[in-house]
């Protein structure tokens, strides 16, 4: 139950976090009657360009900015007798999160709203590419990448004496800036109206376009060392979608009814990269046929395509009979349907310089379009009963399935990353999920709430290598009343079981043949969320107002998932939380809210890596045998700490006059990846003998993100209705994570190794800032 | 065995249901005595209740009088706080409290949740509330006054930029996963928890409005929906395997860094099972960065990892 503790919690928790909101109608509620008209109109400037700090809210840009809000809300006189009511309201105007809507109607028989919505999203301003006609679907390369003879002469890598394939370090100087991200605009149109006492109808209609530049790489020849080159990938997206819903009231019974339609469109149905390397095909394992040798020149076409077109329709049935006043029985219908059907791409672009030579080889393409369609269904029936007072109880049974109706036909690809023809089948997968649930809960006349949970759930799959899986978890809570508050403590067990692991079933459904010892995963290997799995979980909570103006909220969680049947794959996983919240409003008018949560997730893996097995992959059983280190034996072990901590705070200086208030929010996060090697593998105890232990020299630097954020705000009433706000704020991030700042090439620590790498990555950086704003405005209110 | 355990018991539990009486119904039903409302409806209320924190209800859509659904169309104040004649005309002495009106909603002594649901169920168990009874919520004792507020003119919960922060109040975990590098835009206010949740309940564990969690995310992404050609079978069955929706440490809400994450499924004798320690990332004098290790990671190579549609690429390299 919450206590007016957590009620002046959530009222106290609303004076911080949202640092970038500046609606108009403010955080003053109080005053009846009052003006329901605001506009605010401002000017501010920022000190600094960050994708990271305007990520969302698009103040990504250093300069000068507009701030524009506006509410106006009107409407009959409650006690008129009519029921008209209309509002338009529009925030952040003058950015690019920009945000209007307006709504019309009379209440309790019909209304009408329309919305406009911008939502940016900065990906990246700290990347390059080597490409032009940057935002097209065909890329091209600067003139002077394709030299005469037509290639980026391939070098020898001087560490390892092997033929390298490219050359990225010449093409360094071709590089430049691209920023990365997307723009959604949505326009909605929804409509309510109520008929009758029993009937209403809603429905809404929206379109979205989004578009812009997203950040991607492919790999181009090579085999798997991979020439990488980073790319940006055109989002030129419509997005409609039509919803209606019907509502129906019968005595005691309430029916909803309704339909979703969206249709997805990409404008572009793919995407042609020029390839800026040289390269030399290699051999591929699995191949049906490889082209080793071959040599791929610059500016090869590489053919990638982009997300399909695509549709979807769903049908939702609702059903709620209140049996008694305490008793409900629901009954819930849906089903779906998703369909694709876009023209396949041929096998490789007209370009490809091996097409001649794989002609002959190469079979038509066994149908022209996708034919994509998958069917989902959902269905729940659910009782739910106080049978005696205090007690509540509920019983549910569902049933989702997803059926992919994809025909599954046999392709002869050409695989351009690794110039290489493969047969294999497209793997329509399907899979469905039944549970049972009860729930129960009492409470005590001693203010104890016992509750119990039992849950139970059979999944099936089509293909997979578990094709069965049953989870049954338990859960038991104890609320107990306690002075000033409430306290509680919950434990759940759950155990998943799966059927026998079947190595390879996916490769199989794929090539038609078993996988060989370097196609599949090793032996024993399972997959986490197909593998058998122990969950026990621990909550503790306290909650306490020892007065109108105090309240504390304390928390933890602790959960420990172990994999028992994994000797290799994701062993372990733990991890805990604490928070604690408080909030104070000591005098009249001054309102104090802090909080601070802490988290750590922790999880152990085990692999095997290396060209083959001994003995074969799939001979050993778990819990058999000793893979010798034909294989080399490894472990990770990952922790993830995060500290997040807030404090906000308003003071009325002057009542209706002069308000101030601050909010500060600091985070810090670390990630590490530890690893450590061994000569052999027991599975037998899934244990890494001859470990060489979690050691520094192998073991990824801790990766750590900082951040921290104030803001300032002076709202200082002037006249009537004219109020003054200025606001500072100031936010800075520190980023140290190595996989994010690996530069536009390799960082290598021996002098002349890097002279032969062929990727060109974007080059990024961490996304670090210090960012400064400062904003003044004038709210009116009339 | 476990399945007839549980058939058992939910046989036992319909047996229940049904051969219970109905506790509310049966007060309801030997109840003959017709409620005295006050004559002047909110008018006699005001003449104490004036200060702006309650009398700025008149500006919210429950009293509209000529709407015959909302509180103010029936009974005033009273269709939620219940017919209170004992609160209306009692005259204390000096110093000393009125009687209290029949359903309170705050202060030291309110009614009980039961009682104080009933009100608010009595127009809303409809709609989006049809789940409402066995919800999680319901079942874990939480007030509709606990997350919405009547008599403010815009209710906190149904304002975008505002709604995180009730939610917050309880679900903290949440809220400190918000503040993580790679998060959804909800502190920004432009996606709102129920965008993906509704908090009345549905037919899902977590109250999501769509009947799986791949369509709650398709509503925005469905550019993945496809269905492709060539499928990525733990990404068609669930986003979450791989995505944390609430906030994560690592790029695009991934909940362990690429390429460790990928090798959670994919081992063995190829690229997948080589270890991606600090030397396949930084190199040596003998070992060349890897590029999985690198930048997007496995990501570098198989770009379409949610399903490619590129009859050449099984692997979702193109």
């Amino acid at each position: 139950m919450k206590s007016h503790g957590q009620i002046l919690m959530t009222m106290l928790g609303s004076l911080s976090l949202f640092p970038a909101a500046a609606a108009a109608d403010g955080s003053d509620d109080n005053g009846a009657l009052r003006p329901r008209n605001t506009v605010e109109l401002g000017i501010g400037y920022q000190s600094e360009k960050s994708a990271a700090f305007g990520r969302y809210t698009g103040q990504a840009e250093p300069g000068p900015l507009a701030v524009s809000n506006f509410t106006s809300i009107g409407g009959s006189a409650w006690d008129s007798g009519q029921t008209d009511t209309w509002e338009v309201m529009g925030t952040d105007l003058g950015s690019t999160s920009r945000r209007v809507s307006a709504t019309m109607g009379q209440q309790g028989l019909w209304n009408l709203s329309v919305l406009f919505d911008e939502s940016p999203f900065h990906q990246s301003d700290t990347g390059s590419v080597i490409f032009n006609h940057v935002g097209s679907n065909v890329l091209g390369l600067p003139s002077g990448v394709l030299t005469p003879s037509q290639t980026n002469a391939p070098t020898t890598n001087t560490a390892t004496g092997t033929a390298s394939q490219a050359n990225g370090y010449t093409l360094q100087r071709f590089l430049t800036r691209q920023d990365f991200g997307t723009d959604r605009k949505t326009e909605s149109l929804d409509g309510r109206f109520k008929p009758s006492e029993d009937w209403t109808f809603n429905t809404s209609l929206s379109h979205e376009h989004k578009e812009g530049l997203q950040e991607r790489s492919l790999a181009i020849g090579g085999g798997r060392s991979g020439d990488s080159v980073f790319f940006p990938q055109p989002v030129d997206y419509d997005t409609d979608n039509f919803e209606a819903t019907a509502n129906y009231k019968l005595d005691n019974v309430w029916m909803t009814f309704g339909y979703t339609f969206s249709k997805f469109t990409d404008n572009n149905t793919s995407l042609l990269v020029p390839s800026p390397f040289t390269v030399t095909s290699s051999a591929t394992t699995g191949a049906a046929v490889s082209v080793n040798g071959a040599r791929v020149p610059v500016g090869t076409l590489n053919q990638i395509a982009l997300p399909p077109s695509n549709m979807a329709h769903n049908i939702n049935l609702g059903l709620t009979a209140a049996i008694t006043p305490t008793t409900r029985l629901n009954v819930d219908f849906g089903y779906g349907l998703q369909v694709q059907d876009d023209p396949l791409l041929p096998y490789a672009s007209s370009s490809h310089p091996l097409l001649p030579v794989l002609a002959s080889q190469l079979a038509p393409l066994p149908r022209t379009t996708t034919n994509g369609e998958v069917e989902t269904y959902h269905g729940q029936v659910r009782f739910s009963a106080e049978p005696l007072p205090k007690l509540d109880l509920s019983a549910s049974y569902s049933y989702d399935g997803t059926d992919d109706r994809t025909p599954k036909s046999l392709f002869k690809s050409v695989d351009e990353a690794e110039v290489a023809l493969w047969n294999l089948d497209n793997v329509p997968y399907s899979f469905s999920k039944q549970t049972a649930k009860l729930d129960a809960g009492y409470r005590f006349s001693t203010g104890t709430r016992l509750a119990a949970t039992a849950n139970f759930d059979d999944t099936t799959r089509s293909i997979a290598e578990v094709l069965n899986q049953q989870t049954a978890t338990g859960q038991f809570k104890v609320t107990q009343t306690i002075p000033f508050g409430t306290a509680s403590v919950s434990y759940q067990h759950g155990v998943r079981r799966g059927s026998t692991d079947q190595p390879g079933a996916f490769f199989l459904a794929m090539t038609g043949t078993e996988p060989t010892s370097t196609q599949d995963n090793a032996p024993s290997f399972r997959r986490f969320y197909e593998a058998d799995r122990t969950r026990d979980g621990y909550k503790l909570g306290f909650e306490v107002s020892p007065a109108d103006t105090l309240s504390i909220t304390l928390a933890g969680r602790l959960t420990n998932d172990n994999y028992p049947q994994s000797p290799l794959g994701l062993r372990r996983s733990d991890s805990w939380a604490t928070d604690a919240d408080i909030g104070y409003s000591p005098v009249q008018g001054l309102t104090i809210h802090a909080f601070y949560t802490f988290e750590e997730v922790a999880t152990d893996s085990n692999a095997l890596a290396g060209a083959g097995f001994s003995p074969d992959p799939n001979a050993p059983v778990p819990g058999t045998g000793t893979i010798a280190s034909v294989a080399y034996a490894y472990g990770y072990h990952f922790v993830d700490r995060v500290h997040t901590a807030g404090l906000g705070a308003t003071w009325d200086v002057i009542q209706e006059t002069l308000k101030i208030g601050v909010d500060y929010a600091v985070s810090a996060d670390f990630s590490d990846v530890k690893s450590k090697g061994s000569g052999l593998f027991n599975i037998g105890n899934s244990t890494l003998t001859n470990a060489l232990g979690y050691a520094a020299s192998s073991s990824v630097p801790t990766a750590m993100t900082f951040s921290n954020s104030v803001k300032l705000f002076c709202d200082y009433t002037f006249l009537p209705g004219l109020t003054l706000r200025l606001t500072y704020r100031y936010a800075q991030q520190e980023t140290n994570d190595p996989l994010l700042d690996t530069g536009a090439l390799p960082n290598v620590s021996a002098p002349g190794v890097t002279a032969s790498y062929p990727y060109l990555f974007a080059g990024e950086t961490n996304p670090n800032y210090n960012v400064h704003l400062a904003v003044a405005s004038l709210i009116y209110k009339f | 065995m476990v399945w007839r355990s549980i058939l058992l018991l939910s046989m036992i539990n319909l047996l229940l249901l049904f051969s219970s009486p109905p506790l509310r119904a049966e007060a309801a039903s030997t109840s003959t005595v017709r409620p005295e409302f006050a004559r002047k409806g909110a008018l006699t209320c005001m003449k104490c209740h004036d200060d702006a924190a309650i009398t700025q209800i008149l500006l919210t859509p429950h009293a509209v009088k000529g709407d015959a659904d909302t509180p103010f169309g029936q009974h005033d104040c009273e269709s939620c706080h219940g017919a209170s004649p004992e609160h209306v005309h009692s005259r204390p002495p000096e110093g000393a409290l009125r009687d209290p009106p029949t359903v309170r909603f705050s202060g030291p002594h309110p009614s009980s949740l039961a009682e104080r649901n009933a009100v608010c169920l009595g127009c809303h168990e409809n709609g989006q509330a049809i789940h409402w009874t066995g919800s999680k919520h319901a079942n874990n004792e939480v007030a509709c006054t606990a997350c919405h507020t009547v008599h403010i003119q815009k209710d906190p919960v149904l304002v975008r930029d505002r709604q995180a922060t009730v939610c917050f109040s309880c679900h903290t975990e949440q809220r400190a996963q918000s503040f993580k590098p790679s998060h959804h835009p909800v502190r920004e206010g432009k996606v709102i928890c129920s965008d993906c949740h509704n908090p009345h309940g549905t037919g899902q564990d977590m109250m999501l409005v769509k009947d799986r969690i791949n369509d709650t995310c398709y509503k925005c992404h469905a550019e993945k929906r496809g269905p492709f050609l060539f499928e990525h079978a733990p990404v068609r069955e669930d986003c979450t395997l791989c995505h944390n929706p609430h906030g994560s440490t690592k790029p695009a809400l991934l909940t362990l860094g690429v390429p460790w994450l990928c090798q959670e499924c994919h081992d063995g004798g190829t690229h997948a099972g080589n270890p991606y320690n600090a030397s396949k990332i930084f190199g040596n004098t003998l070992v060349a960065p890897a590029p999985q290790a690198m930048a997007r990671g496995c990501l570098n190579c198989h770009l379409q990892i949610h399903g490619s549609n590129n009859p050449s690429a099984p692997f979702f390299t193109r």
